[in-house]
């Protein structure tokens, strides 16, 4: 009588250490860009957005000041001084002159600080130069744009 | 002696590659909707930014260049007050030329398409009408004040406007205000 011994070898092939790492590695890799993509991405895009904003604000008030100067010389040369000039903080509502000082807090649309520096040249004085500045700050940084412009006496 | 080697994936190892999938997926979709959502924000922007500027300029090359004088809607000419008692803000401005052509500036809807329901600023002149903005934005709080320094000093004619653009995610709005000083006065 003969006794047959049946033997079964079960193999499991599972991945080695190095392949294993390997596959961490890429997607690691692959998460670490997509995330610094979008984040250069999302801020290039905030940034382009509060600059056109602000250059919009800087706009309307050159413009505003523009037509002061068209209505009323004196009153232009009255509200700057030589040297470094007198600047005036202007918050949403652009009617009248503020009193002269510089922004405290970023009032304009709850992002910007906006004003305007005027800047006398000569006496009797011939020349205003006016600059307009918002600025606004975006993940920790402070950004600005501005519009500079020359009135003057001949205008 | 038999030899049993198992060459597919495990229930374990296909759960795990579908979790992973599952991760990775909403993630990348994830970030192309919020990229896509500024993208869409900053041209909006743009596109206010771009009409507004326009009919700002439209608006005070025609009051600067062609208004002699300010009416009232039956053609009597309407006198710009003094700083310190100023007409209320009216929403539409009827205003004469030299020539006593009748110029008016109102809110309307953009006529074309008509299923788009965008205002539009409209100035009618000589039973001719022209459309400031076009109907991918939409004009509100349209409104037009006037005054005087004095009695001797042309009229300073204010105007203030929104622009406002309807996205899929939110509604955005730029506000407009200027003087304009009447040249022709």
């Amino acid at each position: 009588m003969s006794i047959k011994k049946s033997f079964t070898l079960s193999v499991t092939e599972g991945f080695s250490l190095i392949e294993v790492l390997v596959f961490v590695s890429i997607l690691s890799l692959f998460l670490v860009i997509a995330v610094s993509v979008v984040t250069i991405s999302m801020s290039q895009n905030t940034l382009r957005i509060n600059t056109l904003k602000a250059n919009h604000y800087n706009e309307q008030l050159l413009e505003w000041i523009q037509i002061e100067n068209e209505i009323d010389w004196e009153t232009i040369t009255e509200k700057g001084s030589s040297g470094d000039g007198v600047t005036y903080c202007f918050t949403n509502e652009v009617s009248t002159w503020p009193a002269s000082g510089s922004c405290s807090l970023y009032e304009l649309a709850g992002v910007y600080k906006r004003y305007a520096t005027l800047k006398t040249t000569g006496d009797p004085v011939s020349q205003v130069e006016v600059t307009v500045t918002t600025e606004w700050q975006e993940a920790g940084n402070t950004h600005s744009t501005q519009l500079h412009t020359v009135f003057s006496v001949w205008d | 002696m038999g030899l049993i080697t198992r060459k597919s994936f495990t229930l374990m190892e296909m759960i795990v590659a579908v979790g992973v999938v599952g991760l990775i997926l909403p993630a990348v979709f994830g970030i192309f909707f919020i990229i896509m959502r500024q993208q869409l924000v900053l041209i909006s922007y743009q596109e206010m930014k771009q009409q507004g500027d326009s009919a700002q300029r439209n608006i005070k090359n025609i009051l600067q260049n062609r208004a002699a004088y300010l009416t009232d809607v039956g053609g009597t000419a309407i006198d710009c007050p003094l700083p310190l008692n100023p007409i209320p803000t009216i929403a539409s401005l009827y205003i004469k030329d030299r020539e006593g052509v009748s110029i008016h500036l109102y809110l309307t809807p953009y006529p074309t398409p008509p299923s788009v329901s965008a205002n539009t600023i409209a100035s009618d002149s000589a039973s001719k009408t022209y459309y400031l903005t076009t109907h991918n934005v939409t004009i509100s709080d349209l409104g037009f004040s006037c005054h005087r320094i004095n009695e001797f000093t042309p009229a300073i004619v204010s105007t203030t406007f929104t622009v406002l653009k309807s996205t899929i995610f939110s509604d955005i709005s730029l506000p407009y205000s200027f003087n304009v000083r009447l040249r022709n006065y």
